[in-house]
């Protein structure tokens, strides 16, 4: 099935596509990594609550 | 691929999962709350001392909602591009509150609520105000999540509706009722971390079944319009969820209770942190729509995208992944909904309107009693099974989308003046509800964020007011 595409558009190409997906699980794995080192930071000094 | 009329999980393994995790979190809950002093402000607010991996934790756990997970996959299943980046610009909501949560904590070293704040700074009239609307939120926003859990645990496991929302509900209940905020905040740390480990694992493993270059391929032959970066309604929808998710963080004591939990130090940069890690989610979620999209997945409910997806690319441990996922999201949102608002109903009516002259002690009493109230009327409101929850949630951005300018230039503008934040909210309130009947239902919270701004710099500016911002630093 071909669905048409309105005149005004911009279709994000593959790379494009590949770099916005990949970046956003990425940056799911970095905030837990981020996440659990401000905690162990925290912890060693007492400062956690 | 699993029938959809079916459970994606067996109940056994669904309640199995439910035990553990419910022992765990009232354990650690029960625990957590014997910590500190044992007053009114440890109960309500932590001990004022939290440091940033939980207040960055408690925010983003707090802002991952059963409609995170289910309800951005949705979005980028029928919108695409467009609705995963809509969905994650709900984010913005707690990044551009950060710098507003430092003046507060500057402002009201002792403050308890967002009520406060609105009396203090606009007298009783705005209050009054400012309370219907955030009352109509809170109790919509608790029973979009109680019957989201009554919903989402049928659907995934065959629960029936009332024992899951009874489950659920009852869980976040009694952990907070036992340990107050501590127990709330130090959950919401667990959560979160689960939420995102489970949710990475989720998606790594999709697209290592089906890679990127290949969904994008499909995508383009069959659905190019997800791809367009120039999608109008896209553009729109973002606009809106932009607007009413900073209604929703600049008003809601869920987030005022964090401002005041957590150090000083550390407040500004948990509300930008709390922020990105949180647009990080609904990428995520409604990426995995959009694999759906491309595989050409056959699906009865469409908001039941992501645990179809996860079933059929992992199994049965795709759908008990599914399970943690949603049982955290409901019950860290749950519990920061009953102890904040309990919180600003013991604040605000009880100690500051009816009972003055009431102990620390009795405080902490009502605020307990306030979490069991607000239980039991969520439960009751939500027993009736609606369906239809997204226009709910629509309905109350127009009003909070209203509070927005009261709130920002209440915090930085001496001359913003009473009058016109009250009739900032109850214009902004109705033209947002006038545009959600007669335009569209995401047309609401801009309008009523437009309109409130026009007030309140208008009314303001010709009737200023010479506030003097030592009044906020009321005693608690």
């Amino acid at each position: 099935m071909n669905v048409a595409v309105p005149m005004v558009a911009t279709l994000i190409d593959s790379t494009w596509f590949t770099i916005v997906l990949a970046g956003s699980q990425l940056a799911l794995v970095m905030s837990v990594v981020v996440l659990l080192a401000i905690w162990w930071v925290e912890w060693r000094h007492g400062r956690v609550w | 691929m699993p029938d959809s009329a079916a459970p994606f999980l067996q109940p056994g393994v669904a309640w199995a999962l439910v035990v553990v995790f419910a022992v765990l979190w009232i354990a650690l809950g029960i625990a957590w709350g014997r910590r500190g002093k044992g007053d009114a402000d440890d109960y309500m607010l932590a001990g004022r001392n939290i440091g940033l991996a939980l207040s960055t934790a408690t925010l983003m756990a707090s802002w991952v909602t059963g409609n995170t997970t289910l309800l951005a996959p949705e979005f980028g299943y029928k919108t695409g591009l467009w609705g995963m980046f809509s969905y994650a610009l709900a984010g913005l909501g707690l990044i551009l509150f950060a710098p507003l949560a430092l003046r507060i904590k500057q402002l009201m070293p002792f403050g308890r609520t967002s009520g406060d704040f609105i009396r203090l700074r606009y007298g009783r009239p705005a209050w009054c105000v400012f309370m219907v609307i955030t009352a109509v939120y809170t109790l919509g926003f608790l029973m979009t999540q109680a019957m989201g859990a009554g919903l989402l645990l049928q659907a995934l496991s065959g629960f029936d509706y009332h024992v899951g929302m009874v489950v659920v509900l009852g869980v976040a209940t009694l952990y907070t009722l036992f340990g107050g905020m501590r127990a709330v905040i130090g959950t919401d740390f667990i959560q979160s971390l689960l939420i995102m480990v489970l949710l990475a694992v989720v998606a790594v493993l999709a697209f290592r079944q089906f890679p990127m270059p290949e969904v994008h391929a499909a995508l383009s032959l069959e659905h190019p319009d997800r791809l367009d970066l120039l999608l109008p309604a896209g553009l729109l929808i973002a606009w809106n969820s932009a607007l009413f998710s900073m209604g929703e963080v600049f008003h809601n004591n869920i987030w005022w209770s964090r401002v005041f939990a957590s150090r000083r130090s550390v407040v500004m940069t948990s509300f930008v942190l709390g922020g990105l890690a949180w647009m990080s989610v609904p990428m995520v979620t409604g990426s995995i729509g959009l694999v759906a999209l491309a595989r050409n997945l056959e699906l009865d409910q469409i908001n039941m995208v992501f645990p179809v997806m996860a079933a059929d690319l992992l199994g049965a441990g795709g759908a008990a992944l599914v399970f943690v996922v949603v049982f955290a999201s409901l019950t860290s949102t749950l519990d920061s909904l009953l102890a904040s608002t309990a919180d600003l109903l013991a604040e605000d009516v009880y100690f500051k309107l009816l009972r003055p002259q009431a102990t620390d002690l009795q405080l902490k009493q009502a605020a307990r009693l306030m979490v069991l109230g607000l239980a039991v009327v969520t439960l009751a409101l939500s027993w009736p099974r609606l369906d239809s929850l997204a226009s709910v949630l629509f309905f109350t951005g127009a009003l909070v989308a209203s509070t927005v300018w009261p709130v920002a230039c209440g915090l930085y503008w001496r001359m913003a003046n009473r009058r016109a934040a009250i009739i900032a909210m109850l214009s902004g309130s109705a033209v947002g509800l006038t545009a959600y009947g007669l335009i569209a239902p995401y047309c609401a919270a801009v309008f009523s964020a437009a309109v409130s701004a026009l007030v309140m710099v208008v009314g303001s500016q010709c009737w200023p007011e010479r506030f003097d911002f030592a009044l906020l630093k009321e005693e608690a």
